[in-house]
């Protein structure tokens, strides 16, 4: 994670940015994984325009009930008529920004946290360390749940319920990161001129210690859109007739049995949406630090 | 030795008044009057003055806390609106189903996992590596519940060799221990290989060839042990987690557990029961972690000299 620097220097007339996209270019699962996200970015743009929401996505036509998949309707269509692909597709309007904004409310409190944790350490550190321990010991899906016990269901209390369980992972990973930078001569060297304290953490240290900051942003993201799934199948999350991927899945256990499509179809896209996020992630992690690929 | 102890222990009591006083004053926020609650639904003004007053509803927060951490410590949980009945009764009703399901969840995962990830750690960069990092990585990013809906599928409804819920005879235990087992497995192993791979590359495994010893006791004896610390480690983890984490797998299999009530309870509103039943499970999975922070001490000598020098 340290001495980035060195990794920088034989190439001086590439920048950093350069650098990384040739590496993360020759990474076959991270590439495939980041066009598999753009899909599904396209998918949440142009959605209301591919289907109409209110006849095809939430529009019950008992005509149409329970068609298994065919070539008229991919996925099928549900006990209400509604087809599945449509729905599906249209979740990704509710499941990916949940996922993503939970995460930034995250990665915004965590970060802060642990830079001033890193940075100043002593007392400031251990309080805020100590009160990461405390957030960190609770299983993440009790402490989301409690927290929808009192906010009320909705997609804002859901985005906030997962995001605060990653609060910790990402003050401890911007506190290691800190810790690695604090003591470098750039940032003696502002400190020697004067420069106050936060312009010093803002302006010099925090930048440099963006790449495992990302990398956990990315990683997280995919397992934020799981606990949210999770909470809606739960019916704590989203609220009906908005088709989000977990609520999906919770529609469909009634008809396990004879219609289980409506299951596999919307698990399958939240696994392959996850596994998207990871293999970008870990391919971000290699290309960023080179030195920690095994 | 004992100073370890006694330090992860003050550990411990500080994270779990932490994380108690974190759930009360979260559900201290919670819609609904509790004195309503215990009055009914006809009460005079003098009848609700009464009752906030026995109770002390109108004490400060911290105050509250304090006794309902005094209370806790004499088994008191208070009274669950919907059952009628002691909340650490019924916490203490559920725990051995939840507490079945996570042991059976971390024996599956470490039966598979652990040979898997050696398998692949020995076999590094070949083809059957890759295939069992790809596996893991499928693993890690298939929500667990869904996970459990596919094995209904499939073992319950289509070969009907298991019921799809409920918890009524010892072979029910199975899927929902596989389910949670999964997401476990996944973590387990990739741990498992890249510990392996670690200790692979020691000076002590050429010391141990170079003596001699067979392949087999090289591994065996030498590797797998030295490896095996980070693995009890994140494997206690995994068994911590479940106590309170298998929330959602435990509403797919109606698994009779902690989490399926606590869920329930958030959904008839009893606040007594959620906020008991999440202090009890951050109290216990302290407990845990404690036991196994004491257990590697015991496993790895490094921790044991770090403590005897001084």
């Amino acid at each position: 994670m340290d001495e980035k620097g060195s990794v920088r220097k034989p190439h001086k007339k590439r920048s950093m940015v350069q650098d990384v996209w040739i590496r993360f270019r020759k990474n076959k699962g991270a590439m495939i994984g980041g066009i598999i996200i753009l899909l599904l970015i396209m998918c949440a743009i142009l959605s209301p325009v591919i289907f109409d929401y209110e006849t095809e996505v939430i529009g019950q036509d008992v005509t149409q009930r329970l068609i298994k998949p065919c070539a008229e309707h991919w996925f099928g269509t549900d006990n209400l008529g509604r087809d599945l692909f449509a729905r599906v597709v249209y979740g990704t309007r509710a499941s990916l920004p949940v996922g993503a904004v939970a995460v930034l409310v995250a990665l915004s409190i965590g970060m802060v946290f642990g830079a001033v944790a890193g940075y100043f350490g002593g007392v400031a550190e251990s309080i805020i360390m100590r009160g990461m321990d405390i957030l960190g010991a609770l299983p993440g899906i009790m402490l989301a749940i409690a927290l929808i016990a009192v906010m009320g269901t909705g997609t804002v209390s859901l985005m906030i319920a997962v995001g605060v369980a990653s609060v910790p992972t990402f003050a401890r990973v911007t506190r290691a990161a800190v810790l690695s930078v604090r003591n470098q001569d750039f940032v003696e060297s502002a400190r020697a001129i004067g420069m106050p304290n936060r312009e010093i953490l803002f302006k010099h240290i925090i930048p440099n210690c963006l790449s495992p900051i990302i990398v956990q942003t990315t990683l997280r993201i995919g397992s934020a859109i799981i606990s949210a799934a999770a909470l809606s199948y739960l019916g704590l999350g989203v609220p009906a007739p908005i088709p989000e991927w977990g609520s999906l899945l919770s529609e469909g256990r009634s008809y396990l049995r004879d219609y289980s499509y409506l299951t596999i179809f919307p698990g399958l896209t939240i696994m392959i949406t996850v596994i998207a996020f990871n293999l970008l992630g870990d391919g971000l992690r290699d290309a960023m630090d080179p030195k920690l690929k095994q | 030795m004992y100073q370890y102890v006694l330090k992860r222990l003050g550990m411990m009591v500080f994270v779990i008044i932490g994380v108690s006083f974190m759930i009360y004053a979260i559900m201290d926020c919670a819609p609904g009057d509790p004195a309503l609650e215990i009055l009914g639904p006809e009460y005079t003004e003098e009848e609700y003055e009464a009752v906030v007053e026995e109770y002390g509803f109108a004490d400060p927060m911290i105050v509250r806390y304090g006794r309902y951490m005094r209370d806790l410590c004499h088994g008191d949980l208070g009274q669950s609106i919907k059952y009628g009945k002691p909340v650490m009764e019924l916490y203490l009703s559920r725990l051995p189903a939840t507490f079945l399901l996570a042991f059976a969840a971390m024996v599956v995962a470490t039966l598979f996992s652990i040979p898997i990830g050696i398998y692949a750690a020995l076999r590094h960069g070949t083809l059957r590596d890759n295939l069992v990092s790809i596996v893991a990585m499928v693993g890690l990013a298939a929500p667990n519940f869904w996970v459990g809906l596919m094995l209904i599928i499939a073992f319950s409804l289509k070969l009907g060799w298991f019921a799809s819920g409920g918890f009524s005879s010892w072979k029910d235990v199975v899927l929902p221990a596989v389910t949670v087992g999964t997401g476990h497995m996944a973590i387990v192993m990739r741990t498992t290989r890249s510990s392996m791979l670690d200790v692979i590359r020691q000076d002590y495994l050429m010391l141990a060839r170079a003596k001699g010893l067979g392949e087999k006791v090289v591994i065996r004896k030498h590797a797998v042990r030295n490896a095996l610390i980070p693995i009890i480690t994140i494997s206690g983890i995994q068994f911590t987690a479940s106590l309170g984490g298998a929330v959602v797998t435990e509403s797919v299999f109606s698994w009779p557990g902690v989490g399926r009530m606590v869920v329930d309870a958030i959904k008839s509103q009893d606040v007594q029961v959620v906020t008991g039943f999440i202090i009890m499970t951050a109290i216990l999975s302290s407990l845990v972690l404690l036991l196994v922070d004491i257990l590697y001490a015991f496993v790895d000598p490094r921790i044991k000299a770090q403590y005897s020098k001084d």
